[in-house]
C-alpha cells in the first residue's frame, strides 16, 4: 500500500526522472517492509501522513507538500532503522 | 542491573578484542612480507610475494564475520615490474575471493593513487598499525569502510598491509555488546565520523558535529592502551 502511494505520487507529477526515482527506492525499501510484522498504532500515523500529502496536493500547496512527503520520508526511514537496531541486538552472535 | 558505564565497558572490551585480533593475525602476514623481502642484497620481484594470496586468503576466512576484504599495497618504486602496484582481495558471498581491480594509470580519470590515501600514508609514515576511517573509498570498492592497516618494512620502502571492515558488521558487535537503546550511544571515529550508533537519528557514516559532542555526557576511549591503533571512543548522550 505504501510504495504503491508513493510511485502513483510520482507518476501523477507527471515527472519520468521522479518515478524512475521512487521506484528505485521502492525497490531497494521492498525486502525490509516484507520482513516486517507491522505494530499496532503504526498504520494509522502512516495513512495519516499520506493524507496530509493528498490534501497539500489538492490544494495546490506545492510547499506544503514537500513539507509533508519529508515528514513522511523521515518517519519511514527512522521506523526502518528502528527495527534494523532492534533485531541486531537480539540476534545470536556478533554480526 | 547494568548501568550506563558498565555497558559502555562492555561494549570497549568487545570492539577493541574483536579489532585487537584481526591487528594481530595482520601482523602475522606482515612479519612473512618483511622476511620475504630479504636482506636488501637481492631485490625481490613480486612472484616473490605469490604466497601472500592463500595466507590472505586464510587471514579473511577466520576473520569473515568482520571483514569483506584485504591486500598489499607495495611501495611505490620497490618493485622492479611496476612503479606502483596494489593487490586486494574481497570475499563473494560463498567465500570465495576475488581479485579487485585498481586504475594505477596516472593518467586515468580513475587513477587509484593509493601512496595519497590515508590506509597507506599513515601506516608508511609512522611505521605503526592503525584504523583509518570511516570513510567511502572511492575508486576503490566505493563503500563505506574502515581499514585497518599494518606496516611491512622492508629494505625497499615499507609495504602497506590492510584490511576493511564493513560498518555492518562492526555495528553487529556495537549493538550486540551494548544491549541497550537509551541512553543514545555513538561509537565515534577520529574524524569526527558516526562508525555506528544505538539511535536511529544518527546515522553510521555521518559527520558527529562539535553542538552534538555538547550533548556527551560521558566518553570512553575504545583502546586506552594504543589509542594511535584503534583511536575510537564511545559517547553516551545526555
Amino acid at each position: 500500500m505504501d510504495s504503491r502511494f508513493h510511485v502513483a505520487i510520482s507518476i501523477a507529477s507527471q515527472s519520468s526522472r521522479l518515478t524512475a526515482a521512487a521506484l528505485q527506492l521502492e525497490a531497494e525499501l521492498m525486502t525490509l517492509w516484507w520482513g516486517d510484522p507491522g505494530q499496532a498504532g503504526d498504520e494509522g500515523d502512516m495513512v495519516e501522513q499520506h493524507f496530509a500529502i493528498v490534501d497539500a496536493i489538492r490544494k495546490r500547496d506545492a510547499d506544503a507538500a514537500a513539507k509533508a512527503a519529508e515528514h513522511h520520508s523521515r518517519r519511514e526511514t527512522e521506523y526502518l532503522i528502528e527495527q534494523h537496531l532492534r533485531l541486531s541486538m537480539q540476534a545470536e552472535g556478533s554480526a | 542491573v547494568d548501568t550506563v558505564s558498565e555497558a559502555l565497558q562492555r561494549t570497549a572490551d568487545a570492539l577493541s578484542s574483536s579489532i585487537n585480533a584481526v591487528f594481530a593475525d595482520l601482523e602475522n602476514v606482515a612479519g612473512a612480507v618483511t622476511a620475504a623481502a630479504g636482506n636488501g642484497s637481492q631485490v625481490p620481484r613480486r612472484s616473490d610475494f605469490l604466497f601472500l594470496r592463500d595466507e590472505l586468503a586464510a587471514f579473511i576466512r577466520a576473520h569473515s564475520e568482520l571483514i569483506i576484504g584485504a591486500g598489499i599495497a607495495y611501495a611505490p618504486g620497490s618493485l622492479p615490474e611496476a612503479p606502483h602496484w596494489l593487490e586486494w582481495w574481497r570475499a563473494q558471498p560463498k567465500g570465495e575471493l576475488r581479485f579487485v581491480t585498481h586504475d594505477l594509470n596516472p593518467d586515468s580519470l580513475n587513477y587509484y593513487d593509493y601512496t595519497s590515501r590515508e590506509w597507506f600514508s599513515l601506516p608508511a609514515s609512522t611505521g605503526r598499525p592503525v584504523a583509518v576511517g570511516p570513510y567511502v573509498d572511492f575508486g576503490g570498492i566505493n563503500v563505506n569502510i574502515i581499514t585497518l592497516c599494518v606496516p611491512a618494512p622492508t629494505p625497499q620502502g615499507v609495504h602497506v598491509l590492510g584490511c576493511d571492515l564493513t560498518l555492518a558488521n562492526l555495528e553487529g558487535v556495537f549493538l550486540h555488546a551494548l544491549q541497550r537503546r537509551d541512553p543514545a550511544v555513538v561509537l565515534l571515529g577520529p574524524n569526527g565520523r558516526v562508525i555506528a550508533s544505538n539511535n536511529a537519528g544518527i546515522a553510521p557514516g555521518t559527520l558527529f558535529l562539535e553542538e552534538d559532542l555538547a550533548r556527551g555526557a560521558t566518553s570512553l576511549d575504545v583502546s586506552p592502551g594504543s589509542p594511535t591503533r584503534l583511536p575510537w571512543k564511545l559517547i553516551s548522550l545526555k
